[in-house]
């Protein structure tokens, strides 16, 4: 069989890969293992958070699915960061897994253009044109493809840890994949592996949820698809419940510290910092005697329940008796226990920022196994993938997402120009951008990438109205006028806008400090008697608010914005006698191609830089 | 930035013009030692770096001086190239000619002003604070100057920044940390972190801003200024000055109506010390153009004297703020004492430290019985004086007292340790005036994303101070007005 395109794996980069893909007229096939469900939510049952919602909305503008698919699957809505000022809220949903899984195998298998293949890779090879051959164990021709998507997540070379036991699979119930260099020759992994864990999972009818804190959905937060109405819920919504560890619970962890593989030599392979298991917790901060523990349901039919700030690879036994010191999980009974999986994972700087093999043209990586964690971070990357194998296809020019303008450029920007020591996640700390890099534009900063692809669908149409609107309120923002006269200076007063000393623009009265920019634009155009999208509406009074910090920063950051942007050789910097030799070498194995990427990698000292921005530039 | 080539340089490194026993040659960037066969008696294949060799420079055949020649290989040199050094006969002409052997083959070019030290730079042998220090180093005019010239160069001053930078990243992460984290640590512990990292980054940053408010100019050539009207007695104390000096360095000849100065040493720093035009109204346009001149040159003193005849009107000039000493001339004369404590009440000045000096041909003292009403003069020492000029050990006295004003001064200067790199002071007071800013206006803003975006520009602030940042125009700036290699 011959395809266009071949995803392997069909986790949520996968899904976005092949969709994206198949949307720009690519025939695609998408090969999952058998036995593993597409569009499976292995770990914690929620998408967004704070960084990652907008990676959801950015991805949703692009024409992906992971926004879609949550809202369907949505059973509790939060707005994180809400106090804290628009440019850092964040969405995040909590989901029914089965509902996210099954909508996403209809949506899939629904596509003419994607064929859904249920079989396991053993090699890949490619043949004297350039076509890459996909084999089974038996060494039979699976399918044969132009460009190809990997997008395996943990289970190349995947060991599962459970106390001492310990074998190999990807996930729990699943069997791994091969090593990667056994699946592929030719391409260099990290070298190391990486590690991660999930809690256990608890039954829901086991808990007494009357001794913890209810925390109810949030019924204004914004649903993610750009098309559903703004608070639109497809599914009745639960509470999640906050509950804490305590004293006995971290004395019985530290008791058996031999027994835990992280910290008895079991596991090898470097386990994210920001995401720590309770081992890690217990160990790493001994002073700290109890931490959160957040009971997030995982459906509204099924009766497991996911304590999130519990992930261990501790013994069954010792899981049991552990989570039983936490108030309200007393009797809690265990479906499944807690568990690390190791996993390979590729040398992401021999990618160039398509997600492209530098070294083998047509060979592009996606999701977990770049080394990144998160189901958002994945889709992203499926999605950069995607867009890219297909307009490579199509014969067109590549697409590269900007980092001043996107997450998802920040993301692939840092995992192309930088080698990871753990598991990469998406922290909105890596934007130097965060006051423009927001939820409630997405439309704004995504709309040109996606007219790039040349669509005519109901999400461009949508976007074109949207921007329409934009403009046109933004205008008339900038534009109407509060005369100084006794009427508005009334007005002002008896609104709580503060004083009015001279004719100011409505974009002036949205910067005042005290105000709520979006309150108070609704309230204006309210009392104007005219109507907007509520979605433009949000957007243009935030962008108001911003615009002078923006625009500050961006002056202030000017000279090395100018300077970040300047195009290096890296290959003459690395044959360069006057770089030290340990500088040559983090610069031949990254190949930055800016003056930005250069100074993006670690270990390189200020007196290269000043060189290179002296000699080079 | 004006780039140099990569071509052998040579240079005079002990200074072409003036005459010396020994003169050091420098010779920067050739491949191979041998290619310098060409240039001497023996072949140099053989000799081993970093000793010394005695050899014969010839120039077709005929040998021109007989030099110590030493070998530093490249990496391991001070241009991290290959270079050698070459000790010849000082006489100028001697110098000249073998420059001009290194040289008229096109083998070798004349080294630029600074060029040695950008190779250095260029190949990492010191860091851009360090080439900074240097500079310090070879243009101090004091012992302090040069020694922090030295601590430059050793890094201690860099260290500081370098603190300054982990402090930003502290205070950077506890923004995430509330940002990216509150939901794992709890808001109020991440809001009382960022406080704390703000304060800790703030104190380090108000230290070392404090380290720079100093006139660099002033400390870097420090003057001493004598200013007053006319007949005031300024050139009296110029010469009384002059007269107590055992080495004057040198003579700046002058005007009456220009100003006149000399170089003197007090504790072991060099001070120009100078007497300028009397300060009066006048119509004359030259000698307007004088007292403007000494306006001009009282601003950028480090230690400014007023000499004061207390028997003529005073009235201080409204460009004259600030005086570190006061002298009363003339207080020889009858009912001095009480003139001098009228004047110093009227104009202000108590507290200002100064002395009394007395001309009386005679040597007799005067009225002193009066001079314990001149406590406003100074907090320690009041006054001492007034003296014949007879008198050796009174007017010893009272110049040690002068001298030991203006040492005082300096030497409080020094210990604030101040940051005498223009570039970094700069640096500093625009760092410290923007985070004095960002603490009045944003510090209790509760958008974290606009505290976040604020606080990233003063990074770039911070950055820049360790030559991170920017680097093309400071370097362009070190190099171009940077002498030394020749």
């Amino acid at each position: 069989m011959n395809f266009n395109l071949t995803v392997v794996g069909g986790g949520h980069a996968g899904l976005e890969a092949a969709w994206i893909a198949a949307e720009l007229g690519l025939k695609v096939a998408l090969i999952t293992s058998p036995n593993v469900k597409i569009g499976s939510t292995p770990c914690n049952p929620a998408i967004g958070g704070v960084g990652k919602g907008q990676v959801v909305r950015e991805i949703d503008a692009m024409g992906g699915l992971m926004g879609l698919l949550a809202d369907l699957s949505g059973i509790q809505y939060r707005t994180l960061n809400e106090s804290k000022g628009y440019a850092v809220q964040s969405t995040r949903v909590q989901l029914d897994k089965d509902i996210y899984a099954s909508n996403a195998e209809k949506l899939i298998t629904s596509h003419k253009n994607i064929t859904v293949i249920q079989k396991k890779v053993d090699k890949i090879e490619r043949d004297k044109l350039g076509s890459f051959l996909f084999f089974d164990e038996l060494r039979d021709l699976i399918v044969e493809s132009d460009k190809v998507v990997v997008t395996t997540g943990t289970f190349l070379g995947g060991v599962l840890h459970r106390g001492c036991e310990k074998k190999k699979g990807g996930r729990v119930g699943c069997s791994s994949s091969k090593d990667l260099r056994d699946l592929f020759a030719n391409v260099k992994t990290l070298g190391k592996k990486f590690k991660t864990g999930t809690p256990p999972r608890l039954d829901k009818n086991t808990i007494n949820f009357s001794k913890m804190m209810p925390q109810p959905s949030d019924i204004k937060a914004n649903s993610f698809h750009c098309l559903h109405k703004s608070s639109q819920r497809f599914l009745p919504q639960v509470e999640c419940y906050l509950t804490r560890t305590n004293e006995e619970t971290l004395e019985i962890i530290r008791e058996n510290k031999e027994d835990s593989p992280i910290f008895n030599g079991q596991i090898q392979g470097v386990g994210p910092r920001y995401c720590p298991s309770i081992e890690d917790k217990a160990f790493r901060y001994p002073d700290r005697n109890t931490h959160h523990v957040f009971i997030e349901p995982e459906g509204l039919e099924t009766q497991s329940v996911y304590p999130n700030g519990v992930s261990t690879s501790l013994p069954a036994s010792i899981q049991e008796s552990f989570i039983r010191t936490i108030s309200g999980l007393e009797n809690v009974e265990f479906l499944v226990h807690g568990y690390a999986v190791e996993y390979d994972v590729v040398d992401v700087t021999q990618l160039d920022e398509t997600l492209q093999s530098q070294d083998i043209e047509g060979l592009y990586f996606a999701g977990q196994i770049n080394g990144t964690s998160g189901y958002e971070e994945a889709a992203g990357q499926g999605l950069i993938a995607g867009i890219n194998a297909a307009l490579s296809f199509l014969g067109k020019s590549p697409l590269v997402f900007n980092r001043m303008d996107s997450y998802i450029g920040v993301m692939v920007g840092d995992l192309t120009s930088n080698k990871r020591d753990e598991p990469y996640r998406l922290f909105t700390a890596r934007s130097e951008n965060r006051l423009f890099i927001r939820e409630d534009n997405v439309i704004n900063r995504l709309a040109p990438y996606r007219k790039a692809l040349g669509q005519n669908r109901a999400l461009d149409k949508f976007q074109s109205q949207y921007l329409e609107d934009y403009n046109l309120l933004s205008e008339l923002c900038e534009s109407y006028l509060y005369k100084k006269n006794s009427k508005n200076m009334n007005y002002f007063n008896q609104a709580g806008y503060g004083s009015l000393e001279e004719n100011i623009t409505l974009a002036e009265l949205l910067k005042r400090a005290h105000l709520d920019p979006v309150e108070t634009l609704f309230k204006e155009l309210n009392n104007f008697g005219v109507q907007f999208l509520d979605s433009s509406v949000r957007s243009v009074a935030i962008s108001k608010k911003y615009a002078g910090y923006i625009k500050r920063a961006s002056t202030e950051t000017e000279k090395i914005q100018k300077l970040s942007l300047k195009k290096i050789n890296w290959e003459m910097l690395a044959s360069s006698k006057n770089i030290s030799h340990e500088c040559r070498l983090r610069i031949s194995q990254i190949r930055p191609s800016s003056f930005g990427q250069l100074r993006q990698i670690e270990g390189i000292r200020p007196a290269t830089l000043a060189f290179v921005a002296g000699n080079f530039i | 930035m004006k780039l140099f080539d990569q071509k052998p340089i040579v240079a005079c490194s002990s200074g072409v013009e003036s005459k010396c026993a020994i003169s050091l040659l420098r010779l920067s960037g050739f491949e191979d030692i041998s290619s310098l066969n060409k240039y001497f008696d023996r072949s140099l294949k053989a000799i081993v770096p970093r000793k010394s060799y005695l050899v014969n420079i010839v120039d077709k055949g005929k040998v021109l001086d007989q030099a110590l020649l030493t070998f530093f290989k490249g990496q391991k040199s001070y241009t991290g190239e290959n270079t050698a050094e070459l000790s010849i006969h000082g006489n100028p002409i001697n110098v000249k000619r073998i420059l001009k052997l290194f040289t008229s083959d096109g083998f070798f070019r004349l080294a630029e002003p600074g060029e040695f030290t950008y190779r250095a730079l260029k190949n990492q042998k010191l860091t851009l604070s360090q080439v900074e220090g240097l500079d310090s180093l070879l243009n101090a005019n004091s012992e302090a100057v040069f020694s922090q010239g030295l601590s430059i160069l050793r890094g201690d001053l860099h260290a500081s920044y370098i603190k300054l930078l982990k402090l930003y990243t502290s205070l950077k992460s506890s923004i995430e940390l509330m940002i990216d984290f509150s939901e794992d640590v709890g808001e109020e512990t991440a809001y009382n972190n960022f406080l704390d990292s703000f304060c800790h980054f703030f104190d380090h940053l108000e230290k070392l801003h404090a380290r720079t408010r100093v006139n660099l100019s002033g400390l870097l050539s420090p003057s001493i200024v004598l200013i007053g009207k006319t007949n005031a007695g300024k050139s009296t104390v110029f010469n009384l000055m002059l007269n107590t000096q055992r080495s004057i360095i040198s003579s700046t000849p002058g005007t009456t109506r220009d100003y006149i100065s000399e170089y003197i040493d007090i504790k072991g720093v060099n001070y120009k010390l100078i007497d300028t035009a009397g300060l009066r109204k006048t119509d004359d346009n030259i000698e307007a153009q004088g007292i403007d001149l000494a306006i001009d040159v009282y601003k950028k003193s480090f230690f400014k004297v007023l000499v004061i005849n207390p028997h003529i009107e005073f009235d201080l000039p409204t460009e004259v703020s600030e005086i570190d000493f006061i002298i009363f001339s003339h207080c020889e004369l009858e009912g001095s004492a009480d003139l001098c404590s009228k004047i110093i009440l009227e104009a202000g000045l108590e507290g200002t430290p100064g002395i009394l000096i007395g001309l009386k041909e005679d040597g007799s003292m005067g009225p002193l019985e009066k001079f314990k009403f001149f406590g406003p003069i100074g907090p320690k020492k009041l006054s001492v004086g007034p003296i014949g000029p007879k008198e050796e050990s009174h007017i010893r006295e009272a110049i040690s007292y002068f001298e030991g004003s203006i040492a005082l001064k300096y030497e409080e200067l020094m210990q604030t340790d101040p940051i005498v790199v223009e570039r970094h002071s700069e640096v500093i007071r625009s760092a410290f005036l923007y985070a004095s800013e960002f603490k009045s206006i944003h510090l209790n803003n509760e958008d974290v994303g606009i505290l976040s975006s604020e606080i990233n520009i003063l990074g770039e602030k911070v950055s820049e101070l360790i030559g991170v940042v920017n680097p093309d125009s400071v370097l362009n700036n070190v190099f171009m007005n940077f002498c030394i290699g020749k």
